[in-house]
């Protein structure tokens, strides 16, 4: 009956007390509980992955802005140039210079 | 480039070497030919090269291109480092750590750098420098056409400043309407910067702000608008017919509009627009058509929308369709018995319509097979609780023929078979109103069944009406009471089937036996005990914890917190606490939520449940998330002054552990810590009881917890209390029932491998009487508990 998200991040094991007078599994209850945010516990698993997806969309929106205006400025100097080239040649020097990289 | 090539000049190069900004070279020749050849000087500087000065133009178009030129480099430079950084940023995030939480720690550190250092205001930032980039290009451009062309210059200036001020108000527009889609980031930046330099200014800060700074959404519609909308959307453009039908199964939640369009009086939201309506409708219709009607599971979405269906009477056609499809369907698979309710409650919901359910019933009977009619019945009995009482009259009689059509077909009788059951307790029910036919009715209905099980379910339709006081039914009542006093003991064993009716007759009958006016208080206190013994009896059936039960249980300790003044009913709801928190102990209380239900009706029967029973119940509820509170209100109640001291020894220990896990919580326990040990050590009993090994362990287990952690005066007052203990009087006998020392116990618990039995080897060597331990000691004790 486990849920799709137990199944992923299944709980942190915990003993509960099967027998009452067992002072051993009593204590092992009492050491385990209070360590809900320990090193390895569930919660930093699902805070690993949900803080990863988050990431991802903003790191890959901002990805994608800079693609967009690096696309923009090649073709932006390439018409700058291209003006250049038709008229009266005023930027020559600059644009012999990206030239050579177009 | 131009200065490499060596083959012919073309025209491209010729223009290239046309540099406004420097003296014209060939007109720059012939001046130095003319001094030269013919001695002559011209007297125009523009041939002069030292004193050669550019034209305003040209210099102001060059400066204009260059920067836009530079602007966009940089930009360029500057997105290249940003991507870089970005990649650097995730790759970062992809190294393994030592564990999830350093992980998490070092995201969190990262993460909030980049919102720290602004990255995204950066890198939004970028394109602004790129849009100024191009209209420095724009201007320079008209700049250029000015010297050439007035009239071409003119277009290009007026089509520069028409974008300039179409991006102007396309960037500053979302600060005032919402819904314009040309938000960019620069909104943003143009918001801190107001703020930064305006922020200082009240009134003229306040204006700004209000204009440009509010980044919270304010939906022009109410939610139940906007949830329509989004439905009708959905139905009216989703191609798929699952999406369709989660819609249309949606669309049952939303306010209610009766059929002239004015929302119901219960609604206070809104209402569903005819014109959504009808489009849900028309798709509606659409499901329901004959090609799909073999599909029970669209069909079923339908009509599962329970308010959807009251909000179909607006068209009949898709009543009958619906009708037409059940009778069509040849496969009345469980689910669609839910079908059949549903659309029995649509029926019962049309006041202008009330006999297509008789008619349909009397119709189909004679035609359907009996599993069918007895599956109408079913549903038919869910709807009748709140069902019309014109509706169950006319029912009535039609029952009693179904009844009697049951009843011919050879069914065993050993097995209550739920048909039967259902069909018996629905003659009951419309037969409880007339104290006449009763009887008869009790006769007919008392073959079909168990005699207990009819017993119990006579008496949950009897008892209301007699409770209510009415002397009809006192000869009925009394025969009732008779049957059930027999059939009680008989109904030992409960099944699944049984029980299910049983819980039900029993919270049934629970009210009014209750109830201040009825004045039978002895038969009342002994069906409570005879209805505890059969669920208590239940509970110990080793099939899975069923709802019924609990819930039965939990509505009879209730009643029995109601009834608080009669002794006897104490008596039974400490029984039947102790009884649900021992198989609440044995299962993993994590998962039962049924029994917190019992624990919360527990919590308050503070007064009356023995302090025992509270304490076993407060274990439990420690674990649970939200009743740490609770238990520690109990614990206080349990711990009041005026409270029999505590002298069982396990339950001190498990009073030990709560508290231990209250101090986790973040409770103050230190004082309770107190009362325990004080209470605990000053009577003496509990060293009288303490008969075993176990027992003995766990008193030292509790007092060892206790010196690792509370306080100096604390310990102190063990010390003293501990004094008081008469040692000399201990007979302290093992399992075996040899007798033992306490000095070959205590080194038993020790070598259980506890750290933290520290102390009690330090009184060990002392022999019994501890010392008083100097801080030093004290101290070690506490560090070698925490390894």
């Amino acid at each position: 009956m486990a849920t799709e998200f137990e199944r992923r991040y299944p709980p942190d094991r915990c003993d509960h007390c099967a027998t009452r007078q067992n002072v051993v599994v009593l204590i092992s209850i009492v050491n385990r509980l209070g360590e809900e945010t320990s090193s390895n516990a569930r919660v930093w698993r699902i805070y690993r992955d949900r803080a990863n997806d988050a990431d991802q969309d903003v790191v890959d929106g901002w990805n994608k802005t800079l693609d967009v205006l690096l696309i923009f400025v090649r073709a932006a100097i390439l018409e700058a140039q291209l003006l250049i080239l038709s008229q009266a040649g005023l930027f020559s020097a600059v644009s012999t210079a990206f030239l050579v990289e177009v | 480039m131009s200065e490499i090539r060596t083959d012919g000049e073309n025209e491209a190069d010729r223009i290239r070497r046309q540099k406004q900004l420097e003296p014209d070279a060939a007109k720059y020749q012939l001046a130095a030919y003319l001094v030269v050849n013919f001695n002559k000087t011209i007297s125009d500087t523009k041939y002069d090269p030292d004193l050669f000065v550019a034209p305003t133009s040209v210099r102001w178009v060059t400066g204009l291109w260059l920067t836009s030129l530079g602007l966009a480099l940089i930009v360029a430079l500057l997105a290249i480092l940003a991507k870089q950084w970005l990649e650097e940023y995730s790759r970062r995030m992809r190294t393994p750590a030592a564990s999830h939480q350093r992980w998490a720690w070092r995201h969190l550190m990262l993460s909030s750098g980049l919102s720290r250092w602004q990255m995204g205001m950066f890198i939004g930032g970028l394109p602004v420098a790129l849009h100024g980039s191009l209209f420095l290009f724009l201007v320079g451009l008209a700049v250029f056409f000015w010297s050439l062309c007035s009239e071409l210059a003119f277009l290009v200036l007026s089509a520069t400043g028409g974008v300039f001020v179409f991006y102007c108000i396309s960037t500053m527009a979302p600060a005032i309407a919402q819904d314009c889609p040309t938000r960019t980031p620069l909104l943003q930046l143009i918001r801190l910067i107001l703020v930064f330099f305006f922020g200082r200014f009240g009134r003229i800060s306040r204006v700004i702000y209000g204009l440009v700074a509010s980044d919270k959404l304010v939906f022009p519609y109410t939610p139940a608008v906007c949830n329509e909308r989004i439905l009708a959307w959905m139905i009216d453009n989703l191609p798929a017919i699952e999406d369709v039908s989660a819609a249309v199964e949606a669309i049952g939640s939303l306010p209610i509009a009766d059929h002239t369009g004015r929302p119901r009086p219960h609604s206070t939201e809104g209402l569903l627009k005819p014109v959504v309506m009808r489009t849900v409708i028309q798709r509606a219709e659409l499901l329901l058509s004959p090609d799909d009607s073999s599909n029970p599971d669209s069909m079923y979405r339908v009509i599962a929308s329970r308010r959807f269906l009251s909000q179909l009477h607006a068209s009949q056609l898709v009543t009958h369709q619906i009708s037409d499809a059940l009778h069509n369907s040849h496969a009345m698979s469980p689910s669609n018995t839910v079908m059949v309710t549903q659309y029995l409650e649509l029926v019962l919901a049309q006041r202008d319509y009330p006999g297509r359910l008789y008619d349909w019933l009397a119709a189909d009977s004679a035609v359907l097979e009996t599993p069918k009619v007895a599956q109408y019945l079913l549903a038919l009995d869910d709807v009748m609780r709140d069902g019309q009482a014109s509706i169950k009259q006319r029912l009535k009689i039609r029952t009693r023929l179904l009844c009697n059509e049951v009843s011919r077909l050879a069914l065993p009788k050993e097995e209550p078979s739920e048909l039967r059951t259902v069909i018996c307790s629905i003659m009951l029910d419309l037969g409880s109103a007339h104290a006449k036919n009763y009887p008869q009715v009790l006769e007919e209905t008392g073959h079909q069944m168990l005699p207990e099980l009819h017993a119990l379910l006579c008496l949950s339709y009897v008892l209301p009406v007699y409770a209510a006081g009415l002397p009809a039914y006192a000869d009925v009542y009394a025969d009732l009471r008779g049957t059930y006093e027999t059939s009680i003991a008989r109904l030992s064993s409960p099944t699944t089937s049984i029980r299910q009716l049983g819980s039900r007759c029993t919270i049934q009958c629970l009210q009014p036996l209750l109830s201040p006016s009825f004045t039978q208080t002895e038969w009342s206190i002994q069906f409570l005990r005879g209805a505890c013994a059969l669920w208590l009896r239940g509970m110990n059936i080793q099939t899975p914890w069923s709802w019924d039960v609990s819930a039965v249980l939990s509505t009879l300790l209730a009643s029995l917190s109601k009834a608080a003044d009669v002794v006897e009913y104490t008596a039974s709801a400490e029984e039947l606490a102790t009884s649900i928190v021992e198989n609440t102990v044995k299962r993993d209380y994590r998962t039962e939520q049924s029994s917190w239900n019992t624990a919360g009706v527990l919590r308050d029967l503070e007064e009356d449940v023995s302090t025992r029973t509270r304490i076993s119940l407060l274990h439990p509820m420690i674990f649970v998330r939200g009743l740490p509170t609770s238990a520690w209100n109990l614990m206080c109640s349990i711990l009041k002054p005026h409270q029999r001291p505590v002298s069982m020894l396990n339950i001190v220990f498990e009073m030990y552990v709560i508290l231990h896990q209250l101090h986790h919580r973040g409770f103050d326990v230190e004082p309770m810590y107190g009362e325990i040990v004080g209470v605990n050590l000053c009577e003496a009993p509990w060293i009288i009881t303490m008969s075993t090994r176990s027992q003995l362990m766990f008193t030292l287990k509790l007092f060892s917890y206790a010196m690792a952690e509370v306080s100096e005066s604390l310990w102190n007052r063990f010390v003293l209390q501990m004094d008081k203990v008469p040692v000399n009087d201990w007979s302290l006998v093992d399992n075996e029932g040899q007798l033992v020392s306490v000095a070959d116990l205590v080194s038993q618990v020790y070598s259980m491998k506890q750290e933290k039995c520290y102390v009690i080897v330090a009184f060990k060597d002392e022999d019994i009487h501890p010392p008083v331990p100097d801080e030093k000691m004290r101290r070690r004790a506490v560090a070698d508990s925490a390894i």
